[in-house]
């Protein structure tokens, strides 16, 4: 009952994670097709859907869940990254990933810890002051990279056909919208919040949607697409 | 230190990110546009490449033809020319000898009239008249005058008439002769050419004994098609080869000239069967331009 409440209060913020079913469906439908890169993304999409349901439960019964969004970051991290980690064929740009993969791990575990030093009060517990910062600007850093390889390789015939462009502008337009909100988490999302940025608070809700609209659309184009970047 | 207003917060964010959201949504249509631009660009650099080979390509062909008339109209007047001579020089000979015999008795020319100088004689004359028909042969061969003048059809036929003569095999020409319109002196000599490589194609590595030659119009184009029940061949595997594959590349490089394509299949369990679809141009009168046979292109002196 409290979960549908919880739904009721806050329908944008439900939205955007029953949202993430559209692009499941999609990815449903076109599994066969999936490159590694898209596997991750399904991967992801899974992820973010069990995430997000359990953190709406959570707050619906009016329990602290910003362990689980912590928790998420450094995994989805992971995920993205290692899409580009396929993407590319550089091997100084795979190494640089690489290793950027292996150091935001403990970055954002430390990160956690150094928001939240009595780990142990739950209720208490506080969203990480950089790693989503961090994590924005890496992943902006890959899209935009890899449009240049676009650019300069000119191997994509129809850009607009070509499924993992529309993955990069989501989440180049997911992080873009966030990158200057997720400082501000740690102060807005506590239990007494101090610090009111109205309808600012709405905004990761909408660019979710936006970002998981273009990867359906991504997904849907994985259908017929045979272009290489790098053949 | 300065302390900031929630309200000036709110501000600062709301600006921040719509700025960075026009920057996102800016680099994603730039991408797009840019790189369909770049592809355009890329196209047209492609095209005007594959124009200049095809340049090349066509100028060679034309080169090709051209030196084919010159060494024709070099055994027409010049070999063709004394080997007439040399026949009626021979003639002469033979009136002389046949004619006046006493001038024969004379005791350094007896040897002449002997049955064996009339043979020899006899030899002469008759090598010099095979000579003759091969020079013609050879001529007609190297440059196809009936195309010219009659087109296609009348050509295909003349060839296959000329096989008869030369080759115990069975080769039939169906066509629709009525149907088929006169095209420009290029594309009825590419396809004439493409006909012959693919009759000594079939001749010379097929091991048949029957060869079709079909002509007729299909949806807007024109249709040859030459079947044997050789041997069959793969055409891939054959156009990779470095030498073997010359004269197949030779008949795609003729058709690329004129826009035309080819397809090889197998008609049935033996043979093979070369497909050849051409636009059809328009119409070209059917009336024979007064050629000379062996016309060198005018040329226009400034």
């Amino acid at each position: 009952m409290a979960f549908f409440t919880y739904i009721e209060r806050y329908p944008l913020a439900s939205s955007a994670v029953f949202f993430i079913l559209v692009p499941l469906f999609v990815a449903g439908l076109r599994y066969p097709q999936f490159n590694v890169a898209f596997r991750l993304l399904f991967i992801y999409l899974l992820l973010d859907l069990t995430v997000g349901l359990w953190m709406m439960y959570l707050a619906a019964h009016r329990t602290n869940n910003i362990l689980l969004l912590n928790l998420f970051v450094p995994l989805r991290y992971v995920l993205f990254s290692g899409m580009f980690y396929y993407y590319f064929r550089s091997a100084l740009v795979r190494r640089i990933i690489f290793y950027s993969i292996l150091a935001f791990g403990p970055f954002a575990l430390l990160d956690i810890y150094a928001s939240n030093r009595n780990l142990s009060d739950l209720h208490n517990h506080l969203v990480g002051r950089y790693s989503q910062v961090v994590e924005s600007v890496l992943i902006i850093f890959w899209v935009l990279l890899f449009f240049y390889e676009i650019i300069k390789t000119l191997k994509v015939s129809n850009i607009l056909g070509y499924p993992f462009f529309w993955v990069c502008a989501g989440l180049l337009i997911f992080y873009s919208g966030n990158i200057f909100y997720f400082p501000f988490w740690y102060y807005t999302n506590t239990w007494e919040n101090k610090l009111q940025v109205g309808l600012i608070d709405d905004l990761p809700f909408v660019v979710e949607i936006i970002s998981l609209s273009l990867f359906s659309i991504g997904i849907w184009h994985t259908r017929s697409h045979h272009d290489d970047l790098y053949s | 230190m300065t302390t900031f207003t929630p309200e000036q917060i709110r501000l600062a964010l709301m600006i921040a990110t719509s700025a960075m959201l026009i920057m996102a949504g800016f680099a994603i249509v730039f991408v797009i546009y840019y790189q369909k631009k770049q592809l355009e660009q890329e196209k047209k650099l492609r095209d005007v490449e594959k124009n200049y080979q095809l340049m090349l390509l066509e100028t060679a062909l034309h080169s090709e033809e051209s030196e084919r008339r010159r060494i024709a109209q070099d055994l027409h007047d010049d070999i063709g020319t004394m080997l007439s001579l040399t026949k009626l020089s021979l003639n002469q000979l033979a009136k002389l000898i046949y004619r006046d015999p006493t001038r024969l008795t004379s005791p350094d020319a007896a040897h002449l009239n002997s049955p064996r100088a009339e043979l020899t004689l006899n030899k002469a004359h008759s090598l010099v008249e095979e000579t003759i028909v091969h020079v013609r042969r050879i001529t007609r061969d190297l440059v196809p005058t009936t195309l010219d003048q009659f087109g296609l059809v009348a050509a295909i036929e003349e060839f296959i008439h000329r096989m008869g003569e030369n080759y115990t095999l069975s080769v039939q020409f169906h066509c629709d002769g009525e149907e088929i319109p006169r095209q420009s002196p290029r594309v009825e000599l590419a396809l004439y050419r493409i006909m012959q490589e693919l009759v000594n194609n079939a001749i010379k590595h097929a091991n048949c004994d029957e060869i079709v030659i079909e002509l007729h119009l299909d949806e807007g184009k024109i249709e040859m098609q030459v079947t044997d029940n050789g041997k069959g061949f793969d055409a891939a595997t054959i156009k990779t080869s470095d030498k073997a594959g010359l004269g197949l590349r030779n008949i795609e490089s003729r058709l690329s000239v004129i826009n035309g394509e080819v397809k090889y299949q197998k008609p049935g369990v033996r043979g093979s069967q070369a497909r050849i679809q051409i636009p059809v141009e328009p119409q070209r009168s059917a009336k024979p331009e007064p050629l000379h046979p062996f016309r060198r292109p005018a040329t226009v002196k400034g």
